[in-house]
């Protein structure tokens, strides 16, 4: 019951993340505040992107794979 | 007579990202660099990893640390989804009159140059270490996968 729990939680927190990701791909926000908005540390945010191959957002294909890529991981959680 | 080299203010995210591909000191080999507070405490939050010891082991050295001065103005972008590092690095960008405010995302470029400032990101400054000979370009191709950017 506790590992449950515990998955979901991660889970929970990693839809989170993703949430303020999309913002940050649409540009409604910087990615310091995506990682402010989903709580955890600039550097987290940029393990977390590296883990998943997510692109920084310099143009609209960077803005275009993100969002694809997060689509992808979503349907994986 | 040797020319001034031109003062950057960094945000946090480049400053890591150059850090985790163990190439910090090209932007110090390129620009005088010059971090608010929040930027530095943002790069040392997990301050046991190698990334953040880097960027710690260089303040004092060539990497400076200004107090952003008004405070005013840092809330006011924290109102306009500017994250906390960002925020102090624009204003901080204003304050001393840097050249440029390096940072590693399309939001804060369009909303720095509606407050006037310049930008620049890693890969202005992988590009001014080509044509300043800085890099080769066999070093360029090599380090632009490491750091996830595009050089068009």
């Amino acid at each position: 019951m506790e590992i449950e729990k515990y998955a979901k939680t991660a889970s929970e927190r990693e839809l989170n993340i993703l949430r303020v990701l999309v913002q940050y791909y649409k540009g409604e926000c910087s990615l310091g505040y995506a990682s402010e908005q989903a709580k955890i540390p600039l550097r987290a945010m940029i393990d977390f992107m590296q883990k998943h191959e997510l692109p920084y957002f310099w143009d609209s294909r960077d803005s275009g794979e993100g969002l694809r890529k997060i689509s992808k991981i979503r349907r994986s959680l | 007579m040797a020319r001034r080299k031109k003062i950057v203010v960094s945000d946090a995210a480049p400053l890591i990202q150059l850090a985790l591909s163990r190439s910090l000191t090209i932007i110090h080999r390129l620009y005088e660099v010059v971090i608010p507070e929040e930027v530095f405490r943002e790069t040392q939050y997990y301050s046991e990893l190698p990334d953040a010891m880097e960027i710690a082991k260089v303040v004092n050295d060539w990497l400076e640390i200004i107090i952003v001065k008004n405070r005013d103005k840092v809330d006011r972008l924290l109102e306009s989804k500017w994250g906390k590092g960002e925020a102090e690095a624009a204003v901080l960008c204003q304050e001393i009159h840097a050249d440029y405010l390096l940072t590693s995302d399309r939001f804060a470029i369009s909303k720095a140059t509606k407050l006037g400032l310049r930008t620049i990101t890693i890969a202005d400054v992988v590009k001014e270490a080509y044509t300043g000979k800085v890099m080769t370009a066999n070093e360029c191709v090599d380090f632009s996968p490491r750091l996830s950017i595009k050089i068009y």
